[in-house]
């Protein structure tokens, strides 16, 4: 039976290098999307992707098992991409941002070629309206899909409570299948 | 609701793609995840040392200001020294007794006449046990010695152990234990001298000793026993 995450972190942290390698093959591609898609720059979410990972390997003396490691994980994102945020001279007001107000298609949504196939007509709506997100919504939708993450968990990862964890989650949720034509 | 994802949701997110990051940064994060960590000691080892420095000094300094004071201190037992030094030589007991003259004029002597207590035979014969067990010192220590209380005869001699010559300082300890303390004892060693047949000693003594003490009232009994007959 493959160690659990969690054993993983505490091996590491014990001097096991090996245990790292294989917690961060199991998480470097949900990690790395989730950045990707909530900075939409890949030099951007590459840079932070390399910090997020080197901030959990400079905590790894502190780790505890409190949590999921995957909310561990996801919480030290968070923080980096709030950072990042801040730079950009964005606030926390848009981060939390839960208002479910009509969805803000990127400009030239409807300039798209007729002759895209349907399928990829769908993908391409649920593509931006997923970019469209206010940050929030989409952190909490990626912290969703991509880290298995339930609403407690997500939660804890943001800072936030329960309830506007959910609350976020069900907008994010609602828009993103409004786009799909699936309501 | 929100725990359970939508079948067609996940399906356009997976359809999305599935990026990974490239396997340079891969093999940067796993490099550095290899590297040692910075210990304790590493990471504060320069505010270490900076702190201990400053501790260091303080205490230095502190010391330093502490052990000023102690020279000043000494002086006092230093200014006595040249004293001993410029005494002619003299037999041992001589350079104790001007010490212990100059702190006998320096010091009212308290007026015994003040207790003139009638001389008990048993502190007589007391006393005689001692003076005849103790020897014969010279009458001149004897009876400066008898003038100085207790106190003032200890700090005396801690004074002379200080500034004396060791010699001097052995010698003065061997004739601690002669010395008489009291103006009975005195008489008391004087009557002795006198039953020994040291007059001249004994006259000289008595000089001293009604000279230093002229209030003293020698009881009749006693002043049989120390005058010359």
């Amino acid at each position: 039976m493959a160690a659990g995450d969690e054993q993983l972190m505490l091996a590491y942290r014990h001097g096991d290098a090996g245990a790292f390698d294989e917690l961060y093959r199991r998480h470097k591609g949900g990690l790395y999307r989730f950045v990707l898609r909530s900075v939409r720059e890949r030099a951007v979410a590459e840079e932070l992707y390399q910090e997020i990972w080197m901030r959990a390997i400079e905590a790894r003396g502190r780790y505890e098992v409190q949590a999921k490691f995957s909310t561990w994980l996801y919480t030290i994102a968070h923080h980096r991409l709030v950072d990042h945020w801040r730079k950009r001279g964005l606030q926390l007001v848009s981060l939390d941002q839960d208002g479910a107000g009509a969805m803000e298609l990127p400009a030239g949504a409807d300039a798209e070629p007729q002759r895209i196939a349907e399928a990829k007509q769908g993908l391409e709506r649920f593509s931006r309206a997923l970019a469209a997100l206010p940050p929030a919504q989409r952190e909490a939708f990626l912290m969703h899909h991509e880290a298995e993450m339930g609403v407690a968990e997500i939660a804890r990862a943001t800072g936030a409570n329960e309830e506007a964890a959910k609350s976020r989650l069900r907008y994010a949720t609602e828009k993103l299948k409004e786009a799909l034509g699936d309501d | 609701m929100t725990e359970d994802r939508d079948p067609n949701l996940q399906a356009a997110y997976r359809a999305l793609g599935a990026e990974e990051p490239p396997r340079a940064l891969d093999e940067a994060i796993l490099a550095a995840a290899r590297r040692p960590r910075r210990g304790w000691v590493q990471r504060w080892s320069v505010p270490l040392s900076l702190a201990a420095v400053v501790v260091l000094s303080v205490v230095v300094t502190l010391r330093i200001q502490h052990e000023q004071p102690a020279p000043v201190q000494e002086k006092a037992p230093v200014a006595e020294t040249p004293a001993a030094p410029a005494a002619p030589p003299a037999p041992a007991p001589a350079a104790p007794v001007q010490i212990r003259k100059e702190a006998s004029s320096a010091k009212p002597v308290p007026p015994p006449a003040a207790a003139p207590q009638p001389f008990p035979s048993v502190m007589q014969d007391k006393a005689a046990e001692q003076a005849a067990g103790a020897g014969a010192p010279a009458a001149g220590v004897a009876s400066v010695e008898g003038s100085l209380s207790r106190s003032e005869a200890e700090a005396a001699r801690m004074l002379e152990s200080r500034s004396a010559p060791a010699p001097a300082a052995a010698r003065l300890m061997a004739a601690k234990p002669a010395l008489p303390e009291t103006p009975e004892q005195e008489l008391e060693h004087i009557a002795k001298l006198r039953a020994d047949g040291r007059h001249d000693e004994a006259d000289k003594a008595l000089a001293e000793f009604r000279k230093r003490l002229p209030d003293y009232r020698i009881p009749a009994a006693v002043l049989e026993r120390v005058e010359r007959r």
